[in-house]
């Protein structure tokens, strides 16, 4: 086998039409008391895929009251009029299904993945749990125990699994954004039957939901039974939602941390506008030419030729109301983390001044050519997709659109993003040390 | 455009389930297998619902290796798989890394006890480039003196930084002592000092003999015919010739070793990490499918009896589950968890009350109808995509099962009675002889844990 450089760097094109060849399409209804539903049919597996996103996250949230919306998550499983504790899992299970739930800032997803004979047990289920909950103290203490427990395992007993947590804390400071999902303690505990009830009331009605289901279905049918179980659900939210204000960062901080750790961590962290502004894209790019590869400019000069770093990663985090990047290193011993933040700014500014290469900018959308192609050969990943793009933009079909949105990126745009948010932005620097060091 | 519906049913009964449909057939899709001249094991995975391309390389032999080296070298076969993508006598590795991702595509490799991995991804329209680097890759790593002191030094801290993590703590110690002088005892990834000592020589010897042609299974996997995939392997791999090293006999499979428990100390910890079981059976054992369908409800699945207890009743834990982890020439049991310190002690009296139970009284048959269910409904959604019924197939191949496992398997599972599931736990459990491996506060846990036995207790520098 002989190396054939020539065919390298020119023989590539993005070819757009190849990857919307297939278009995803969807059926959408709303039911009257305002229940909004997604059908996306795929007949390939006897199997569907059912997520049920609604719109309560951490970031509504009361002071005093943070990681309710994660804990009532829990609760969600623990039983409901017509549905014992246990119950809700072990009937999805004894169907051939699994079923599982996540809490975001922004909003909190239900799914069950079931064999589509028993589609209607699921259906069963989620409405009963919509139309009404029926907790105990009991139950309540026992799920207090447990999310204290997954607190445990995954932040205070992990290492740097509180570093996210503090980078959120100072990025978004003041927004529905600063406290961490999983709340505290304190406040976890002084959760209330009472308080979940109203909780359920105020977030968890139909129109405050969106259903998809995706699959092996057949419209009709489906309608039929989604009409079925959920129109008869007369529950409305009442809610007064407050509004989430992002402020900008002021200053530039500097705040180090003790942890249980071997490795210093370094974290330079940015804020950015919304998902789904122009920077949801443009920044995708400076991530993937900075980092997350071993092509990348921090791969290659500080873990591969300067030896300093164990690690790099470049991280976008798109929220409803505002965004997040920052780059974040693992050191190898010794290294100084003052010195990985000044290699990290040189790096920002360089690709300010110099803007990326058309090798740099090929790749990029060569490999978000590749990851949108893949991405949808699994239901759940266009129930989760087609959620999230109706509670946050009211549009499905952004799971059709967003290539688009990537691939109609210039090297313009990403130089004006980094210079707006990034090269004149103020910044966050969080540092964790050894204990003992 | 949205419409909205407007009818409603108001009179709907929500006290009952409904009825379960009739069940649709599920057939384990047909694949494509070949062998080479040379004794390469062709396998083709056909899908063309999307235009991409996998490639996947399984060597039958991985870390089990790094016992068989003059003096034990623990870290070597998983060094050799990451220096393959670090540059080959064609190509830097930089060169790899550019051409790679600037087709949107990617490489790895790595391995297991039993064997080692190698893996391309990319576009049908690309796949021609990235199958001529990976074959390179394979076929003519160069193991540089530069590459291996990168490699070295990267493991190195990587260990180091896996030392804050209890659960790899308490799972090293329990393979160290579960598996004690069998292959399998040894940690993959490596330790220090024998990551210290390895030489260009012991990464040339180990490549020898893991990497020959009748050693290897290739699955081809995504948009491309068994015509397109076989010329295409020909063209990069027919003259590659087979070594003609005997292959590695393994020793006997070790014996259940005698209740004992390990201490890890973890600093700072707020959590016991647990691992407990003892040795279990190797993949093809006639007993497999009632050994996992008795595990599943015992801590197989999320409503199973050691996750009901620990979790739903009990409040102990995020989560708890038990495994049967089946390699090629043996297996273990284990149950694993994660609990307050304080409760340590309760939490494993807990766990040997459940393995007793499923020992000593048959399961219900609403459970075993249950879990039937669930086994049956789930394994069709284990072969949503290609490489999903790819990684089965390679399976079947690697660990020497019969051709029709995966089409007979779930009528197996839906054969088995109270009676097979009691027996498999019967000859399968042996809760007096549990390993007990916990990474945490030591200083509370050899108190708390006495009557468990005398506790051998390491820093957490292991």
């Amino acid at each position: 086998m002989k190396k054939n450089k020539d065919y390298f760097y020119n023989a590539v094109k993005i070819d757009v039409e190849n990857v919307l060849k297939h278009p995803i399409e969807f059926k959408e209804f709303t039911l009257s008391n305002g229940l909004h539903c997604i059908l996306y049919k795929n007949n390939q597996l006897p199997v569907v895929n059912i997520t049920l996103g609604y719109k309560v996250g951490s970031k509504d949230e009361l002071p005093g009251k943070k990681g309710i919306a994660h804990l009532f998550e829990h609760l969600m499983f623990q039983g409901s009029k017509n549905v014992k504790k246990n119950e809700h899992f072990s009937y999805l299970m004894k169907s051939g299904g699994f079923c599982n739930a996540f809490t975001m800032q922004d909003s909190t997803i239900y799914f069950d993945n079931i064999p589509s004979n028993n589609i209607e047990i699921a259906l069963w289920l989620e409405s009963d749990r919509m139309n009404s909950l029926n907790l105990d103290e009991k139950n309540l203490e026992n799920q207090k125990k447990v999310v204290i427990e997954e607190k445990k395992q995954r932040v205070d007993n992990s290492p740097y699994g509180s570093m996210l947590l503090n980078i959120f804390k100072y990025i978004f400071k003041g927004s529905g954004y600063e406290s961490p999902i999983i709340g505290n303690v304190k406040d976890i505990n002084s959760f209330t039957v009472s308080e979940a009830v109203k909780f359920h009331n105020d977030y968890y009605s139909p129109c405050n939901c969106v259903i998809v289901i995706s699959g092996d279905i057949n419209f009709e049918n489906t309608e039929e039974l989604l009409i079925k179980y959920f129109s008869g659900i007369r529950k409305k939210n009442q809610l007064n939602r407050k509004k989430n204000i992002i402020k900008k960062l002021r200053n530039s901080i500097d705040r180090t941390y003790y942890d249980n750790i071997q490795l210093p961590a370094v974290n330079l962290c940015y804020q950015l506008p919304k998902a789904g502004s122009k920077e949801e894209y443009t920044i995708e790019f400076i991530t993937e030419i900075l980092a997350n590869n071993k092509s990348s400019r921090l791969y290659k000069n500080l873990v591969y030729k300067k030896k300093l770093l164990q690690s790099v990663n470049a991280v976008k985090y798109m929220l409803e109301d505002s965004g997040l990047f920052f780059l974040n290193a693992l050191l190898n011993p010794g290294v100084s983390p003052e010195n990985i933040k000044d290699e990290f700014l040189n790096a920002l500014q360089e690709f300010a001044d110099k803007g990326c290469t058309d090798e740099e900018f090929e790749r990029i959308k060569n490999k978000l050519e590749s990851k949108f192609t893949s991405r949808y050969l699994q239901i759940k990943n266009i129930s989760l997709d087609a959620a999230q793009n109706y509670l946050y933009f009211r549009n499905v079909n952004r799971i059709n659109e967003e290539i688009n949105n990537y691939l109609s990126v210039t090297k313009n745009d990403i130089a004006e993003s980094l210079n707006k948010y990034i090269i004149s932005g103020k910044n966050i620097t969080v540092t964790y040390l050894p204990k003992n060091s | 455009m949205a419409i909205v519906k407007l009818r409603s049913t108001e009179n709907l009964d929500r006290t009952k389930p409904p009825k379960s449909g009739k069940p649709k057939d599920m057939k384990f899709p047909g694949f494509f297998e070949a062998k080479t001249s040379n004794g390469i094991t062709v396998l083709v995975i056909e899908d063309n619902r999307l235009p991409l391309v996998t490639s996947r390389f399984v060597f039958r032999s991985g870390a089990a290796e790094d016992f068989f080296c003059e003096s034990k070298k623990p870290g070597l076969s998983s060094i050799t798989s990451e220096l393959l993508t670090k540059g080959t006598i064609n190509r830097s590795a930089t060169e790899i890394a550019n051409e790679i991702d600037y087709l949107g595509a990617s490489i790895g490799s790595g391995c297991n006890y039993d064997a080692t991995f190698v893996s391309s991804y990319s576009l049908k329209k690309y796949f021609s480039r990235v199958f001529d680097i990976i074959s390179d890759v394979i076929l003519n790593p160069s193991f540089s003196d530069e590459e291996i002191e990168r490699v070295r030094i990267q493991r190195l801290n990587s260990l180091l930084a896996m030392t804050d993590d209890g659960d790899y703590l308490a799972e090293k110690v329990f393979i160290r002592e579960v598996y004690k002088d069998f292959p399998y005892e040894l940690p993959i990834d490596g330790d220090e000092e024998s990551v210290k000592s390895i030489s260009r020589k012991d990464i040339l010897l180990n490549y020898k003999k893991i990497f020959y042609p009748e050693n290897l299974i290739v699955a081809f996997v995504g948009d491309i015919t068994p015509d397109e995939a076989i010329s295409k392997l020909n063209e990069n791999f027919a003259g590659w010739e087979n070594s003609g090293l005997e292959k590695t006999e393994f020793p006997e499979t070790p014996s259940i070793k005698s209740q004992k428990v390990f201490l890890i100390e973890k600093k700072g910890a707020v959590q016991s990490s647990i691992k407990t079981g003892h040795l279990g059976i190797h993949r093809s054992h006639p007993d497999y499918i009632p050994v996992n369908v008795m595990n599943t409800l015992l801590g197989g699945f999320f409503t199973s009896r050691i996750n009901k207890n620990l979790r739903e009743v009990n409040g102990f834990t995020y989560g708890a589950r038990s495994q049967f982890h089946c390699c090629k020439h043996s297996g273990d049991f284990s149950v694993m968890t994660e609990v307050k310190t304080d409760i340590t002690a309760d939490t494993l009296d807990e766990i040997i009350k459940e393995i007793n139970d499923i020992k000593n009284k048959n399961v219900s048959a609403e459970e075993l109808r249950d879990v039937k269910n669930y086994i049956s409904g789930n394994f069709p959604m284990q072969l949503e995509t290609p490489n999903e019924v790819a990684t089965k197939a390679i399976g079947l191949k690697l660990y020497e099962l019969d051709d029709d496992y995966y089409s007979t398997y779930l009528n197996k599972v839906n054969q088995l009675t109270k009676e097979d599931i009691r027996q498999a736990a019967e000859k399968y459990l042996h809760p007096g002889n549990l390993l007990i491996s916990i990474a945490g506060d030591t200083k509370a846990l050899s108190k708390s844990l006495k009557k468990f036995g005398d506790a051998e207790v390491t820093g957490d520098n292991i």
